[in-house]
C-alpha cells in the first residue's frame, strides 16, 4: 500500500460509518421514545409502560448484582411470519394453524406479545440477557399463580429444586434467614415442601430477608400485560 | 535444551535472530519478507498464469453476496423504520381471514394448564378436579365460566356427582388475552359432549372490565349469586354465529400499527 | 519554531540504520524486553485466573450446590469475572505485547521512554483487578463484555492511550519503506479499539442511551471488539509468521489489500446479529445478519493466502510449534467465516438466538482464532527477546494439545448443543425443564475448560522457566564479568 493518507482516512471512515449507521441512528430512532397509548384510536387511555419504583426498583438492583442476567433473558421474541414458518410443522398434533401468529416464546406462554424498545425506556440499564440457561423472565410477573401458591417465587429462590426437580438453578439461601419459631410462625415464613434437605429442622422456619422481598417484588413487577401500538397481543 | 520439535523450517537456513533457534528458524529475514511482498503487491497489474482465477472467484462471491444482501436489506428490513419488528413486514398490510376459535382454544386449553387438571377429555378427576364434560357450570350464561377463568375460584362444589372439597382454581385467565379466554371457553363449550354457543371476545372484555382489578378468587356461592346455574344463555344471540371471530390483522403481513391484532 | 518540534528527538525511536538487519532486530527486541515480558507475565496470570473462573462457573452449572453458599460466588458473578479477566486481562494485554513487538520489528524502530509503558501497564492491571474484585463483591453491571463497574473503564482507556501511542509512533517513524499487511492490521486495530471502548463507555455508563439503545451500543461493541480488534491482531500475526518461517511468499499477496479493506468495512456492522429477534428494529437485525454474511469475502482472501501458502509444507507446519498454533488459528478463522455465513439466514438465526451457540461464536473468534495466534507469536518472540531457547519442548507440546483440544471441543460443543438447545426451545411441545436438565453441554464444558486451564498453567510454567533461566544466564555472565574485573583490578 503506497498511499498512506488514504490508509489513515480509510480506517477512520470504516469506523465512522457503522458508528453513524448503528449508534447514531439508534439514538435518533429510539433515543426519544416516550410512553405510548395502547392503540391508535384509544385517545384517552393510560400511557405505557409505567416506570417501576419503590421496592421493585431495589429488587432490580439485587437482580443485577447477583448476575441473574447471565442465565435469564428478558426479551420475548415477537410473533412474526418468519417465526411461524418454522413453527407450523411443530405445532401440536400436526395441526397447521394458519391464522394464529405465534412465536416459540409466546407459545411457551413467556409473554402474550413480543417485546419492543418502548418496553424498556424506563430501565436505567436494560437487562436483555444473552443466553437462556433458564426461562425468559420478561413476563414472569403474570405467570398463572394459584392463590395457594402465591409465594412460589420465594420457594424458587430458596431452593428451586423444590419446585422444579432436576433444575440447574442454584439455591439462593443467603437471601433468607432460618430462625427459631417463636410461638406463632412468622407471617412471611415460607411454606416449603416436606422433603428432607429443603425443609429446615423442626421448630425452625425460613423467612425472606429484605433483599429477597425486593427481588420478588421486582420479579412480580415484570409484566407484559399492556399492549402498545407497535406490539399487540398475539392470539 | 534445543530440540527438533522446537525448531522449524529449513535447518539449512541460518538463524537471523539473536536468540538462535528460538521458537523456530526464520526461512526469510524481515528485509526479504518486506521486499518480496512489496514486489508481489505490484503483481496485480500483470497476473501470471494460475493467479487470475482467484480474483474471479472473489468477484463472483462478492457479487452474489452483495446481491443477496441488497435484496435482504430491501425486502426484510422493514423500510428501516423504528417500529417494525418482523422480517416479513410489508407496507401494505392485508387483513386475514377469521381466527378459528376452536383450534386456538384447543391450544390454549393445553398450554394454559387447563388440561393438566381437568383432563384432556374434560373428565376432571374424582374428588380433586371437577369435570368440564356435561358440567352445568359450563353451560348457559358464559359470563359465569369467564369469571371463574379470570379470577379463579376457591371452595367446595359438586359437579355431576363428583364432589370437590376445598378446590382451588388459579386465575389462569389473568395472563391471557380476551381472544384467548374466549377461544378456550368456546372450545370447552363445544367439545366433551357440550353443545353451547361460542363465546365472543368482546364479552370477555366486558366481564374483565366489570371485575376491575379483583384478585380475590370467587367462592361458589358468591358466583352463583351472580350467575345461577341452569338458566338459558342470555348472551347467546349476540355472539357470532359460526364459531369465528374477526381478526384485526393478517397472518402473514401485520402492519406495525396493528401487528397481529388482538380481539379487543 | 513550533514547540512540538523540540519534542521530536525525544520520541524519535529510530534504530541505527547503518547496521545490519540482524543487529537492528536485535536492538528492537532488546529495547522491548522489559515491557513485553511485563505485559506477557500479567496477561498469562489473567489467562490462568480467567480459565479457573470459567471452570468454576461451568462446574456450577453441573452441580448446583457447588460453592452455592457464598453470595460472592454466584454463577453470574463468576462467569462475568471469567469473561472480563479473559478479555481485558489476557486478550487485550497479550494483544498489546504482540502488537508493540510486531510493529516495532516491522518498522525497525526501538521503543523509548519505557517508563510510561510500565505506568500504563500498572494502571491497566490495577484497574482491572479493582473491577474484577468489584464484580465478586456485587458491583457487576450485567452488560455483556462490560460487566466491570463503569468507573474502571476510564482507567483502562487512559492506560490504553499511553500504550497504543507507542505503536502508532513506531509506525510514524518507521525505517522500512515497504508497508507490510501486518502493519495495516495492527494500525487499524490500535486505532479502532479506543474509539469502540469510548463509545461503549459513554453509551452505556456516562451518557446512557434510552433503554435498548444501550444494548445496541453494547452489541456493536462486542462485534467490533471481535472483528476489528482481536481478529486483525490475529491476522497480523499469521501474515507475519507464516511466510517468514516457511520461507515462501504469500500466495495471493496482492489481494491482501482487498481482504484488509473488506474486513474493516464489514466488521463494524456485525454486532447487532447478537440481538436478532430481540427488541430492536428489524432493520438493525437485518444489517447485522448481512454484515455477518459478507465477512466471508475477507475470510476467503485470508484463506487463500494462508492455506495455499502452507499447502505442501504440512510437515514443516507440523514440526514447528509456532506454525502449528498459527495454522490452527488460520483454519479456525476460515471455519468461523463459514459458520457465520451458514447461520446468517433468518431461520438459522431464529434457532440460535439466545442460546449457547452465540457464546460459541464469541469464543471461537476470541480463543480459537485470536488466542491461538497470540500463542504462536509468543512462542516465536519470547525466545528472541530473552535470547534463550524454550526450556521444555514437552511443555510446549502439552500446551498445544490442551489448548487445541480444549478450545476445539468447547467451541464445537457450544455450537452443537447450542443449536439443539435452540431447536428445543423453539418447539413448544418440549418441556423447558427438560432442556434445562440436559447436562451434556455443561459436562463437556467442564472437561474442556479443565483441559484449557491445565494447558494455560503449563504455558505459564514454561514461560517463567524461560524467564528465570534467561535471568540466571544474565546474572551468571554479569557475575563472571564482575569477577573478571575484580581479578583484573586486584592484579
Amino acid at each position: 500500500m503506497k498511499n498512506l493518507p488514504l490508509l489513515y482516512c480509510g480506517i477512520i471512515f470504516m469506523l465512522v460509518a457503522p458508528w453513524c449507521g448503528l449508534i447514531l441512528a439508534s439514538n435518533v430512532q429510539l433515543g426519544g421514545l416516550e410512553p405510548g397509548l395502547s392503540s391508535a384510536d384509544d385517545t384517552g387511555g393510560p400511557l405505557y409502560p409505567k416506570p417501576d419504583g419503590g421496592l421493585a426498583g431495589q429488587g432490580r438492583e439485587v437482580y443485577t448484582t447477583l448476575g441473574c442476567a447471565e442465565c435469564h433473558t428478558q426479551q420475548v421474541r415477537p410473533a412474526s411470519a418468519t417465526l411461524m414458518l418454522s413453527q407450523k410443522v411443530k405445532l401440536k398434533d400436526g395441526e397447521e394453524m394458519r391464522d394464529v401468529i405465534l412465536s416459540p416464546d409466546i407459545a411457551r406462554l413467556w409473554g402474550k406479545r413480543g417485546t419492543v424498545p418502548r418496553d424498556y425506556i424506563f430501565q436505567d440499564r436494560p437487562l436483555l440477557g444473552f443466553v437462556r440457561n433458564g426461562p425468559d423472565l420478561a413476563d414472569v410477573g403474570s405467570r398463572p399463580i394459584s392463590a395457594a401458591d402465591s409465594d412460589w417465587l420465594y420457594v424458587h429462590l430458596y431452593d428451586a429444586q423444590a419446585v422444579r426437580p432436576g433444575t440447574v438453578m442454584p439455591p439462593f439461601r443467603y437471601l433468607f434467614t432460618v430462625q427459631k419459631i417463636n410461638g406463632q410462625p412468622a407471617r412471611d415464613a415460607l411454606k416449603l415442601p416436606d422433603s428432607e434437605p429443603i425443609r429446615p429442622p423442626a421448630g425452625y422456619e425460613v423467612v425472606p430477608t429484605a433483599r429477597a422481598k425486593a427481588l420478588v417484588a421486582y420479579l412480580r413487577s415484570l409484566k407484559l400485560d399492556y399492549e402498545l401500538q407497535e406490539a399487540k397481543f398475539a392470539q | 535444551m534445543s530440540d527438533a520439535s522446537a525448531n522449524a523450517g529449513n535447518p539449512a537456513t541460518p538463524p537471523h535472530a539473536p536468540g538462535g533457534l528460538a521458537g523456530g528458524v526464520d526461512a526469510m529475514g524481515d528485509n526479504a519478507l518486506l521486499a518480496l511482498h512489496e514486489r508481489l503487491a505490484r503483481e496485480k497489474e500483470e497476473p501470471s498464469e494460475g493467479f487470475s482465477l482467484i480474483p474471479i472467484i472473489l468477484i463472483f462471491v462478492g457479487c452474489i453476496l452483495t446481491y443477496l444482501g441488497g435484496i435482504d436489506l430491501a425486502q426484510h428490513s422493514g423500510a428501516f423504520r423504528g417500529d417494525v419488528f418482523d422480517f416479513e413486514w410489508t407496507p401494505h398490510a392485508e387483513t386475514s381471514g377469521p381466527v378459528d376459535m376452536n383450534k386456538l382454544g384447543a391450544r390454549v386449553f393445553a398450554d394454559a394448564n387447563c388440561k393438566n387438571c381437568h383432563g384432556p377429555e374434560g373428565a376432571g378427576q374424582n374428588g380433586a378436579y371437577p369435570p368440564l364434560a356435561g358440567s352445568p357450570w359450563v353451560r348457559g350464561d358464559a359470563r359465569r365460566a369467564i369469571s371463574v377463568v379470570l379470577v379463579g375460584m376457591n371452595g367446595s362444589i359438586t359437579v355431576n356427582g363428583n364432589t370437590v372439597s376445598g378446590g382451588s382454581m388459579p386465575n389462569v385467565g389473568k395472563g391471557l388475552s380476551d381472544t384467548q379466554v374466549a377461544a378456550v371457553l368456546t372450545y370447552v363449550r363445544s367439545n366433551f359432549g357440550n353443545q353451547e354457543s361460542p363465546v365472543d371476545p368482546a364479552l370477555v372484555g366486558e366481564v374483565r372490565a366489570q371485575l376491575g382489578g379483583r384478585s380475590q378468587p370467587w367462592s361458589p356461592d358468591e358466583l352463583l349469586g351472580h350467575y345461577p346455574l341452569g338458566l338459558p344463555d342470555p348472551t347467546a344471540a349476540a355472539a357470532p354465529a359460526a364459531g369465528t371471530a374477526p381478526a384485526a390483522a393478517s397472518g402473514t403481513a401485520p402492519a406495525p400499527a396493528a401487528a397481529s391484532g388482538s380481539g379487543k | 519554531m513550533c514547540p512540538c518540534e523540540s519534542l521530536i528527538p525525544l520520541v524519535d525511536p529510530r534504530t541505527d540504520s547503518t547496521q545490519s538487519e540482524e543487529a537492528q532486530l536485535g536492538q528492537v527486541d532488546a529495547s522491548l524486553r522489559g515491557p513485553v515480558l511485563f505485559f506477557v507475565a500479567k496477561a498469562l496470570g489473567w489467562l490462568v485466573l480467567g480459565s479457573l473462573f470459567a471452570l468454576v462457573a461451568a462446574i456450577k452449572l453441573v452441580n448446583r450446590e457447588f460453592l452455592a453458599g457464598h453470595e460472592f460466588l454466584t454463577y453470574g458473578r463468576v462467569f462475568a469475572a471469567a469473561v472480563d479477566a479473559l478479555i481485558y486481562g489476557w486478550g487485550c494485554q497479550a494483544a498489546f505485547a504482540v502488537a508493540l513487538w510486531l510493529m516495532a520489528r516491522l518498522c525497525r524502530v526501538q521503543v523509548k521512554h519505557l517508563g510510561l509503558l510500565y505506568v500504563a501497564g500498572v494502571f491497566w492491571n490495577v484497574g482491572l483487578l479493582w473491577g474484577v474484585a468489584a464484580i465478586f463483591l456485587g458491583d457487576l453491571t450485567s452488560v455483556p463484555l462490560l460487566e466491570l463497574p463503569g468507573h474502571v473503564l476510564p482507567v483502562l482507556l487512559a492506560s490504553y492511550v499511553l500504550i497504543a501511542t507507542w505503536g502508532v509512533l513506531c509506525f510514524r517513524y518507521r525505517q522500512t519503506t515497504p508497508v507490510y499487511v501486518s502493519q495495516w492490521y495492527l494500525l487499524a486495530a490500535l486505532f479502532m479499539f479506543p474509539w469502540m471502548l469510548f463509545t461503549a463507555m459513554m453509551g452505556v455508563f456516562y451518557a446512557p442511551g434510552r433503554g435498548v439503545v444501550q444494548s445496541i451500543v453494547d452489541a456493536w461493541y462486542v462485534g467490533g471488539m471481535l472483528w476489528l480488534f482481536f481478529v486483525p491482531v490475529a491476522l497480523a500475526v499469521i501474515y507475519y509468521l507464516l511466510p517468514k518461517i516457511l520461507g515462501r511468499p504469500l500466495f495471493v499477496y496482492y489481494l491482501a489489500t482487498v481482504g484488509f479493506w473488506t474486513l474493516l468495512a464489514f466488521g463494524g456492522w456485525t454486532g447487532t446479529h447478537f440481538l436478532v429477534y430481540g427488541p430492536i428494529p428489524v432493520w438493525m437485525q437485518a444489517v447485522g445478519l448481512v454484515g455477518n454474511t459478507v465477512l466471508i469475502v475477507p475470510i476467503i482472501v485470508a484463506a487463500f493466502n494462508h492455506h495455499v501458502t502452507a499447502f505442501g509444507a504440512a510437515a514443516t507446519v507440523w514440526q514447528s510449534p509456532v506454525l502449528r498454533f498459527t495454522m490452527y488459528s488460520a483454519l479456525a478463522l476460515t471455519f468461523a467465516g463459514f459458520m457465520n455465513l451458514l447461520t446468517s439466514t433468518h431461520a438459522a438465526a431464529l434457532t440460535i438466538s439466545m442460546t449457547a451457540f452465540n457464546v460459541g461464536t464469541v469464543l471461537h473468534l476470541f480463543y480459537a482464532v485470536f488466542s491461538m495466534a497470540v500463542f504462536a507469536a509468543l512462542y516465536y518472540l519470547l525466545p528472541r527477546i530473552c535470547g534463550r531457547e524454550w526450556p521444555s519442548a514437552i511443555l510446549i507440546k502439552a500446551h498445544f494439545w490442551a489448548a487445541a483440544l480444549g478450545g476445539g471441543i468447547l467451541v464445537l460443543a457450544l455450537y452443537y448443543f447450542g443449536w439443539r438447545q435452540g431447536e428445543q426451545i423453539n418447539n413448544p411441545e418440549v418441556d423447558f425443564l427438560g432442556i434445562v436438565k440436559e447436562g451434556a453441554l455443561n459436562q463437556t464444558s467442564v472437561a474442556a475448560l479443565a483441559l484449557l486451564a491445565i494447558g494455560h498453567l503449563v504455558f505459564l510454567v514454561n514461560f517463567f522457566w524461560l524467564v528465570a533461566s534467561a535471568a540466571w544466564d544474565c546474572a551468571k555472565s554479569c557475575l563472571m564479568s564482575g569477577l573478571a574485573m575484580v581479578k583484573g583490578g586486584g592484579r
